[in-house]
């Protein structure tokens, strides 16, 4: 079975394809952003891209990702350890409170962002709707994505997170 | 068979240690009694202290305080987290200075408590300076070590437990929300427009993570207002995970706007005052009061159910 994440190939035993994705993700390959919280796909503390479309992986198995792209929040920042512009606005605008949803928040801010780079507050609030927030009421979440908006209109946000270097995003 | 209980109730008095460590390289170690639950306790004390030493926050490294090194300074509970630890690290850094002057004062041919912290440095009253660095490898050479343990002990009330009369605490907080929201008339949902709110703060220490401390507080009000229950059957509880315990997702909530009062309390070393509880308190009472306007229905439990719907409503959506 062939798995490709955050840019790596790799090669699991086919045995392999009933392991919980998460426990895989987190205890095998030690990519512990994405947290296992609700375990039943109600809070998207665990969400991952696969193939650019967000994923809640604590109802998935290692066998649902062979032969798709995955990219987890360890793919988001560039190798150099550079954020990324969206990391980099959750950061500067308060949206990190204890971290537990950041992960997952970002992931499927991103792949909203690739979508729709001209997306309205309104709208941005609806793409986030199936990731819990206990802490910040969402209300910086929705102003850090709403900044982040400005790198995703630029030509080279279609590339993968792991393959480009970033251009800062000049503050409003 | 046995009861057993445990409380936190009646208290006394309240106190905070912080431990403030200066490496040879001028690094600055620190570590407060105030545990980190996700609330930001690291970044205001990171930032008290640098503020208060003058230096950068980048040379301070904050330290997950353990009880075998600071003293135990009670829990993270009753919003005290900023107020008290934030009080024993600026306690802890003005104890640090003090040190520090008496280490430089010669080299700066200024009285210590002449001297002045800023910009990485220790400034005399001629304009003479010495680095933050320079000041610390002078202590280490003399011997006198730049460590520190600064307690903040809460200022006595005139709490009167017997008559159960006087002030409790020594500081006190002030804020006020508002609400705007519909209520559907055939379905009885609650949908909430906008709410606001203004909270005295004492001193902001990291204004991004007061509004964070606001719209996060409001976020938890507005679930508790509206959806948040934990429901039981034959004495078992129901509602065991988050698709039947239902906080709130963005899209049940509105814009909200945070105003930020600064008001700096004297009694509290660094100014700042509580903030977590306050913000989640009063938005459920806005939030009926709210829909008594609409509605003309006083709602008394939470969270509030507005099904059936009376037939007085005069229209199709009653709005504030």
């Amino acid at each position: 079975m062939k798995l490709h994440i955050n840019g790596c190939d790799m090669e699991v035993d086919d045995a392999m394809g009933e392991r919980k994705l998460i426990n895989f993700l987190r205890d095998d390959l030690d990519l512990t952003g994405a947290k296992n919280a609700c375990d039943i796909g109600a809070c998207g503390a665990c969400t991952i891209l696969v193939d650019d479309a967000p994923s809640k992986i604590c109802i998935k198995r290692v066998k649902d990702i062979a032969g798709h792209r995955v990219l987890t929040i360890e793919g988001m920042a560039a190798p150099d350890g550079t954020l990324h512009p969206l990391q980099q606005a959750f950061v500067e605008l308060g949206a990190v409170q204890c971290g537990f949803c950041t992960p997952g928040m970002i992931l499927v801010a991103h792949a909203f962002l690739l979508r729709e780079p001209n997306a309205s507050r309104e709208q941005i609030r609806k793409a986030i709707n199936g990731n819990l927030c206990r802490c910040t009421g969402y209300q910086q979440i929705i102003d850090a994505i709403e900044r982040a908006a400005v790198h995703y209109r630029r030509p080279q946000a279609k590339l993968n997170p792991v393959d480009q270097a970033y251009a800062p995003i000049s503050q409003p | 068979m046995s009861y057993r209980g445990v409380s936190l109730g009646a208290e006394g008095v309240d106190f905070c240690a912080a431990v403030i460590n200066v490496q040879p390289d001028g690094s600055v170690l620190l570590e407060v009694g105030v545990h980190e639950n996700g609330q930001g306790a690291e970044s205001a004390m990171s930032l008290l202290a640098a503020e208060e030493l003058g230096i950068s926050v980048d040379r301070i490294r904050y330290r997950r305080a353990s009880t075998s090194t600071v003293p135990d300074s009670g829990t993270t509970v009753a919003s005290r987290g900023t107020i008290m630890g934030g009080g024993a690290v600026t306690v802890a850094a003005r104890e640090l200075k003090q040190e520090m002057a008496k280490v430089a004062s010669e080299r700066l041919q200024c009285p210590a408590a002449a001297v002045r912290f800023e910009k990485d440095a220790l400034f005399g009253q001629d304009g003479r300076s010495i680095s933050f660095d320079e000041t610390i490898r002078l202590m280490f050479q003399a011997q006198r070590f730049p460590y520190v343990c600064g307690v903040f002990k809460a200022p006595r009330t005139s709490w009167d437990e017997h008559t159960g009369k006087g002030d409790a605490y020594f500081t006190w907080v002030y804020g006020c929300q508002a609400v705007e929201l519909t209520v559907n008339k055939k379905t009885g949902k609650v949908r909430l427009l906008g709410a606001t709110a203004a909270h005295d703060v004492g001193r902001a220490v990291n204004p991004e993570m007061v509004r964070g401390q606001f719209f996060g507080g409001m976020a938890m009000a507005a679930g508790y207002a509206l959806h948040e229950e934990v429901r039981s059957k034959d004495g078992r509880i129901t509602t065991l995970n988050l698709n039947t315990y239902r906080i709130p997702r963005s899209s049940d909530l509105p814009e909200m706007t945070a105003i930020i009062v600064e008001n700096p309390d004297p009694q509290s070393p660094s100014g700042a005052k509580a903030l977590g509880e306050p913000t989640t308190e009063i938005l459920a009472p806005a939030i009926a009061n709210a829909v008594f306007h609409a509605t003309g229905r006083r709602e008394l439990v939470l969270p509030i159910k507005l099904t059936p719907v009376p037939e007085e409503f005069p229209e199709e959506e009653c709005r504030l």
